[in-house]
């Protein structure tokens, strides 16, 4: 039902200290469309989500729902003029039902006292059926797979009354085929009226299913664009449209992707029949000199598990493993490390930095022992980590007021590069590369890639570990597929294609609804 | 190596060389963290004043007098270093554990151990001077490094949270140390009840301003205060500490043993206390008596939170509470108020430093991302 604005934003302007969030920003969404919001990390699409679901307060400008002004003092007035947030990490009690967690805070009651658990099931399942929804509402949220746990939260909303609906990253953790689905739950909003706006930073889903995409850069919209359905067909016209929005999105034009592999040399790093006893293994993998592995998997089956193993943090029950020709099995983490081995965390804040500590002090992490940071009798030069840090600071381009800030005044992006940065300084022979661009946007992930495969063309072996099933058909030279802990598939990324692998991923049934 | 594509947008390189000291000895941001300290101090004593008048004295009246026996006469700087010297010798302990992501309220147990210890050494050993007194202190920083050694295992090895087994190896050590120095105690001295006999004059740390009872410890305790720092930001032992303090599981990833670092850190803490236990012993004292410490151990916790556990601040703060201390004395005397307004005082001061904690934490929420 195409008509004037549902959602009118004006001049939205928020300012943190030192930096414009938002500048002036202008948007207005028709109603029963799907808008993509496109931006790199830090362009403002955060804080504008943030100012448009009551979350903060903007210093200037409107919002006017349904032609109506707003002020919005928390979520709870957002939610009642009619908004509904799916944010990237779940808010759901995974003891409860699904029926449970959508009725949470206004359960219907028996004699006031008691919950009507069966009106509470028929309620929601009606719902769930009126929009399609493939989902069982007496099923225990903590049963559910990724995909239908998001299912979940849009009903949240929807049952809140929600007629606009943001959804944050939504694809973030989801495997192929329920990326499929979530498309196919948004269209059919949309046919019930429903206004989306899906922020991501994956272009292909922006270009297949929006009808109109806005691209933000330093906290201004710098375009709006409609696309039209011939655009939508792969082909030169896709091809020069997504080129375009990412122009538009980094300011320049993005390198083309990294060449592949042409020669390997001897095996770098080599697992037979490694496992932990539980949740890994037994498995085998080996990855040679001037190669890139890519482990592809649904998160959970066992991707943190090997990483630990092979890193020595946790212990290996069975199997050996071979660092650059030594067996490595039974040492501990620092002498792997000494072995030539780097490691980029998939979650930096619990692995990698210490966020209340200095950019310098993290930028030596695992470099303290070695000269010129380290001196003689157990000294530590501050002039060596000052001018190291200054070095990967100066050469990752990460942002920062000064060495001496700490790491939590970077944005997750600068983060990143400072962990990148400080692990190919080690000049690893093998690396470890854990989710390397969770959370980055287009141009740090090009560069995170570039890095990968600049270390692989020195001759490094490199294990990238990744959610992002695009990510490592990109990027690797050769893919093994985990689940369960287990390998279940291998192949070059010539010879395979995306819905393959995800039937490996998800394993040859359906995925549990 | 690398080809850079992503160029360092708008970031000028910043200086290498020598990062400058005193940035490091204040803090990160030098000017805030002493705006800060001085306005924790202030506030703290601002909110005191009603309470001073509702104990019936003129809160001006209790401050002149308050300041005037602290820092008015000889005697009364004298008794403030004096009172400085083991807050601040336990304050370093406290921060070192709190740089180390340790809570070590056993402090004041491990000072207690460490002076008994050091008063055992002086009284029983015979030994040349200067070494004596050395022996003594080492013999006491060492004693309460085992006694912290026993949280510290249980910590890195059996998770059991240090709050409280150093909470309860304080009161084993008030305990022990009482029954030795009791009545038939293998320690007791044969003149004096509830304490060992006289250390000898080759374990004294020397007074250092006649006719006052200042002490060699206060040069002792300053020492500390560069030895502390220097460990924690040139070496690589404190480095260590300060990495596993702020991520053990990063420091993990990254070859650092987290649970051999907490051990170090803790015994580390402990034999500060206990160093802070054997100066008072061997400089004020003379003999370890039961219970001669009114609590310099808790109070060296507001010493380090106040002072943002930096050396040099916890320096400051310690030289605060000696002020407070010392001054006591005249508060009670001449204004009428009760000695105990001075852990008011100190209590008002953790608030406000816990206080500041959350207002920082609403400050940084609002950066940018």
């Amino acid at each position: 039902m195409p008509n004037g604005p549902v959602l009118r934003l004006q001049g939205i302007t928020k300012t943190y200290p030192g930096v414009v969030a938002n500048d002036g920003v202008d948007l207005e969404v028709a109603g029963g469309t799907v808008r993509g919001l496109l931006g790199e990390n830090g362009a403002g699409k955060s804080t504008l989500m943030k100012v448009l679901f009551g979350m903060t307060r903007p210093d200037a400008g409107t919002i006017e729902v349904e032609g109506v002004e707003r002020r919005f003092r928390s979520p709870a007035d957002a939610i009642a003029a009619g908004i509904g947030m799916v944010q990237q990490h779940f808010s759901l009690v995974p003891d409860f039902t699904v029926a449970e967690n959508l009725v949470l805070g206004s359960e219907p009651r028996v004699r006031r006292l008691f919950i009507d658990r069966r009106r509470a099931v028929s309620e929601v399942q009606a719902l769930a059926d009126r929009y399609g929804f493939r989902l069982d509402a007496g099923a225990r949220v903590a049963d559910l797979a990724v995909g239908a746990r998001q299912r979940v939260e849009i009903l949240k909303a929807l049952h809140r009354g929600a007629r606009i609906l943001v959804l944050d990253e939504p694809t973030a953790a989801l495997a192929p085929q329920e990326v499929v689905e979530l498309f196919t739950v948004v269209r059919s909003l949309q046919a019930q009226g429903c206004t989306i706006i899906l922020i991501t930073h994956k272009l292909p889903e922006i270009v297949a299913n929006c009808d109109e995409a806005t691209v933000l850069r330093d906290g201004a919209v710098v375009g709006t664009r409609r696309l039209e359905d011939h655009e939508r067909v792969p082909g030169p016209e896709r091809d020069a449209l997504e080129a375009d929005l990412a122009r538009l999105m980094v300011g320049r034009a993005l390198p083309d992707p990294p060449a592949r592999a042409s020669t390997s040399g001897g095996p770098a790093l080599s697992l037979v029949g490694v496992g932990d006893g539980e949740r890994v293994g037994p498995l085998d993998i080996e990855v040679r000199a001037g190669e890139i592995v890519g482990v592809a998997g649904v998160e959970g089956n066992g991707q943190t598990e090997l990483i630990e193993l092979v890193l020595g943090v946790r212990r290996c029950r069975s199997g050996h493993i071979v660092i650059a020709g030594r067996d490595v099995t039974r040492l501990p983490v620092g002498q792997r490390l000494r072995q030539g081995v780097a490691h980029i965390a998939e979650d930096r804040h619990a692995a990698a930095v210490a966020s209340d500590l200095s950019v310098a002090d993290n930028c030596a992490l695992g470099h303290q022992d070695r000269p010129p940071l380290a001196r003689s009798g157990g000294r530590l030069s501050a002039s060596g980590v000052q001018r190291f840090a200054a070095d990967v600071v100066a050469r990752y381009g990460v942002r920062t007021p000064s060495l001496q800030a700490t790491v939590a005044q970077l944005s997750g992006g600068n983060q990143q590069k400072l962990v990148v940065g400080r692990e190919v300084a080690r000049r690893p022979a093998v690396m470890i590369a854990a989710q390397p661009t969770r959370g980055l946007d287009v141009g740090a992930t090009a560069f995170v890639h570039q890095e990968l495969v600049d270390l692989r063309d020195a001759g490094c072996a490199v294990l990238l570990v990744s959610l992002d099933l695009s990510e490592v058909l990109a990027v690797a030279d050769r893919i093994v597929v985990m689940r369960g802990g287990r390998i279940v598939g291998e192949g070059r990324p010539d010879e395979l294609d995306e819905l393959t692998v995800g039937a490996w991923m998800t394993g040859t049934s359906e995925v549990p609804a | 190596m690398s080809t850079v594509i992503v160029p360092p947008v708008e970031t000028p390189p910043p200086k290498g060389g020598r990062p400058p000291a005193t940035a490091a000895l204040v803090g990160r941001h030098g000017v805030r963290t002493v705006v800060l300290f001085v306005g924790t101090a202030l506030a703290a004593l601002v909110v005191a004043a009603p309470i001073i008048a509702i104990a019936g004295a003129n809160p001006l009246d209790a401050y002149r007098a308050l300041f005037e026996g602290s820092l008015g006469s000889q005697r009364g700087l004298a008794e403030t270093l004096v009172a400085t010297t083991p807050l601040l010798v336990a304050g370093l302990a406290v921060s070192v554990a709190f740089r180390g992501g340790l809570f070590n309220i056993g402090v004041e147990g491990q000072l207690v151990i460490g002076g008994l210890v050091a008063g055992t050494i002086g009284a029983q050993a015979t030994l040349p001077p200067v070494v004596h007194v050395v022996v003594a202190m080492a013999g006491g920083a060492a004693a309460a490094a085992a006694w912290a050694l026993i949280p510290a295992l249980l910590k890195a090895y059996r998770g059991v949270h240090e709050v409280i087994t150093t909470i309860m190896l304080n009161y084993v050590a008030f305990a022990l140390s009482t029954y030795l120095v009791s009545p038939g105690g293998l320690l007791v001295s044969k003149t004096q009840p509830s304490a060992t006999e006289k250390v000898k004059d080759t374990a004294v740390l020397p007074r250092v301003w006649a006719p006052t009872r200042l002490h060699a410890g206060i040069f002792v305790a300053g020492a500390l205060v560069a030895v502390t720092w220097w460990f924690l930001f040139r070496t690589r032992a404190g480095y260590r500490l300060r990495m596993v303090g702020g991520n053990p599981t990063a420091a993990r990833f990254n070859g650092i043993d987290p649970r051999r670092v907490t051990v170090q850190t803790m015994c580390l803490s402990g034999a500060l206390a206990g160093l802070a236990g054997a100066i008072e012993v061997l400089g004020v004292h003379l003999r370890y008596f039961d219970s001669f410490s009114p609590g310099y151990g808790f109070d060296a916790i507001a010493v380090a939170l106040l002072g943002a556990i930096t050396p040099v601040g916890v320096a400051a703060s310690a030289l605060f509470f000696g002020v407070l201390r010392s001054g006591s004395v005249l508060l009670q005397a001449r204004a009428g108020v009760s000695r105990d307004m001075i852990t008011v005082i100190s209590g008002l001061v953790v608030a406000f430093v816990a206080a500041r904690v959350v207002l920082e934490r609403r400050l940084s929420r609002k950066e940018p991302r």
